[in-house]
């Protein structure tokens, strides 16, 4: 790896500074990050609204009976079950966006066919540890539980599914972030075995993801909660946004299916793929300053300048 | 294959037509919320402040001369005094503030021109006026209730977040009409507190030449290095280290097994933590102001006085009472450990 010859310049940033470089990058590889977000989270999308529409059904037969002053009401439940869905399913579903951007800042841009490779050859350690630990997968579960029986069940839905598989991906993504990152970018095995370890030719993933998290808990756990709650204020922006646009164009300012089926989940994997962009470069970020990267550039710079100095 | 864009990072450079390049820092969409925020309060703060000013000055008016200020007048001069502070405020500020607010003061941000120079009134004018079309779309109460009135007062951001994000220079719908944008204001080096927890760094520092002085661009290099090298890992430190140490070590005929770490720490020490600076009755150095001759940068050193990382104990009458050259009893450089 060619520290000086970064698409992003190598420096340790503010919190704050990284969200803006992230709205850069986005700019920059703009394109293809939406085709690696379409590539890899159309089919969670699409099992997603399959599992998920029949829980707004029977909620909107349900409240019709009731009085209500919202037009929102009766789909709280929907956007909460769905809005935890992306929330598990994102890692997973966008490694392929991690893999090109980790690729295009640090080596240069990948075709779709590398980027898919690149990928799918660490398959077992996504699928292990992004898929069931981190509960990626195992989110269709609950999902499919609740498509087959809609009615509201809290020790489903609020036990179970929001404060158990939602809440407990929160706390463990909040103080290790970067998985994808190791699994997907450093190529971390699941195991080394015991030569290759006492040589230092590879780490596993739990040594690796143990030193790079080593004093960097609070930091993390704080970073975390910012990005919570800009994703969640950007997702309400543009569903909003969208409103509006339906409204001064069709007339129609209140919510209905589109809204539901298509640009709700379309807003929430949206920020999904800001959430991983942004992701990366707390990653790339966490390095520069654990490995003093910044440092390592500037004495290069310095010894070559002293040496023809002395030339 | 090599990266052939230059790399992506929030600056701009602008060319003065004297062909004079400057460098600043652009503040994007989230570096300017929070002065956004900030400056919200403080103009209500303003305004309830006037209302409380106006009521007290009502109601002593009406006891004391038995004048009263009729409710119509009162709420016109409000209607008026919200109006200029809603649609003038920013203006005012940025144009005798040097293109800041309170809450670009806060954030140590400021709007200029887009060819480097401060904002005019015109300029401060044209982007506040345009400041609610950049707060559009506007959502109705309507939204979470039917009962609610139909009041489009939620602003979203869209149309500026969409702006900053296509533009190269983060520009708002403002900044582009009045031709400005906004730059983080440089703050002159903060110092950050340094542990320098090896008694043998002083020895050490003696023993560089004295003809030996270091460029400013070194310094800075070396100081950024001290003050981050706790966070750093042992191995990964010495690797760092040795990357300038190894050609210095050379230069200055050094033992090869000398600690890079050491030697970095102590010219650090020799530069920054000169005599003039040593108090003898205080654990803390305070470096001298900064020389033109090396670089801007001036670091309090605190001697740690308890057991170190690298396990060494520092004597305390070493840490009180001791200078630099009383420190060193022509200890040889020191090796890796």
């Amino acid at each position: 790896m060619q520290l000086d010859k970064t698409a992003i310049v190598i420096a340790q940033r503010s919190a704050i500074d990284i969200i803006d470089l992230s709205l850069l990058v986005m700019r920059t590889y703009a394109g293809s990050i939406v085709f690696f977000t379409i590539l890899g989270a159309a089919p969670f999308a699409l099992l997603n609204l399959l599992l998920s529409i029949p829980i707004l059904q029977y909620d909107s037969l349900a409240t019709e009976s009731i009085w209500y002053s919202s037009p929102w009401i009766y789909r709280v439940r929907y956007y909460f079950v769905a809005t935890g869905a992306v929330f598990l399913q994102a890692p997973i579903a966008l490694c392929l966006v991690t893999n090109f951007i980790g690729q295009s800042v640090f080596v240069e841009r990948q075709s779709a066919s590398q980027v898919g490779r690149a990928v799918f050859g660490q398959w077992r350690q996504v699928f292990t540890v992004l898929g069931l630990l981190r509960l990626g997968l195992v989110s269709y579960l609950a999902l499919m539980l609740l498509c087959l029986i809609p009615e509201f069940r809290p020790e489903v839905e609020v036990t179970i599914y929001l404060l158990g598989m939602v809440g407990f991906a929160y706390l463990v993504r909040a103080f290790r972030p970067f998985s994808p990152e190791i699994l997907v970018l450093e190529r971390s095995p699941l195991f080394v075995d015991k030569k290759k370890a006492d040589k230092g030719v590879s780490q596993s993933y739990r040594k690796r993801s143990s030193w790079l998290y080593s004093a960097q808990y609070n930091d993390n756990f704080g970073i975390h909660l910012i990005l919570s709650l800009v994703g969640a204020a950007t997702v309400l922006a543009l569903c909003s946004g969208a409103l509006f646009v339906s409204g001064v164009v069709f007339g129609k300012w209140e919510a209905g299916v589109l809204m539901d089926a298509i640009i709700f989940p379309l807003c929430l994997w949206t920020v999904a793929s800001w959430m991983t962009v942004l992701r990366f470069l707390f990653y790339m970020n966490s390095r520069i300053r654990s490995e003093g990267w910044e440092i390592e550039l500037r004495f290069k710079a310095e010894a070559e300048r002293w040496k023809e100095t002395l030339a | 294959m090599l990266v052939s864009k230059p790399p992506l990072d929030l600056t701009a450079t602008i060319q003065t037509p004297e062909n004079i390049q400057f460098e600043y820092r652009i503040a994007g969409p989230f570096r300017r919320l929070p002065a956004l925020v900030i400056d919200f309060f403080v103009r209500m703060m303003i305004i309830l402040t006037g209302y409380i000013c106006f009521v007290v000055f009502s109601a002593t008016l009406t006891r004391y001369i038995g004048l009263s200020i009729t409710a119509e007048i009162g709420l016109l001069l409000a209607m008026v005094f919200d109006f200029l502070l809603l649609w003038f405020y920013g203006a005012i500020f940025e144009t005798y503030w040097n293109g800041q607010t309170p809450g670009k003061w806060a954030c140590q941000i400021r709007a200029i021109s887009t060819d480097g120079r401060p904002i005019n009134a015109f300029q401060a004018t044209v982007r506040n006026l345009l400041r609610p079309a950049d707060f559009m779309p506007f959502l109705s109460l309507e939204i979470f209730s039917r009962e609610a009135p139909p009041a489009y007062i939620i602003p979203t951001f869209l149309v500026s977040l969409i702006c900053m994000i296509i533009t190269r220079r983060f520009q708002r719908l403002g900044d582009l009409a009045a031709g400005t944008m906004v730059v983080v204001n440089e703050r002159s080096w903060v110092p950050a507190k340094v542990r320098l927890e090896d008694p043998r760094m002083m020895s050490l520092s003696e023993y560089i030449p004295a003809n030996f002085r270091l460029t400013s661009t070194m310094a800075k290099a070396i100081a950024l290095y001290v003050e981050r090298r706790s966070r750093i890992p042992t191995s990964r430190r010495l690797e760092l280290a040795s990357y300038l140490a190894a050609p210095l070590l050379k230069q200055f005929g050094f033992r090869e097994d000398t600690s890079p770490d050491l030697l970095l720490c102590a010219i650090y020490y020799r530069e920054f933590v000169s005599k003039e600076a040593f108090t003898s009755e205080s654990k803390v150095f305070r470096a001298p102001p900064p020389s033109s001759t090396s670089a801007p940068i001036a670091a309090p050193v605190t001697i740690a006085d308890s057991a170190t990382q690298s396990g060494v104990t520092i004597p305390p009458l070493l840490i009180v009472t001791a200078s630099p050259v009383e420190a060193s009893n022509n200890v040889p450089p020191i090796s890796q450990n």
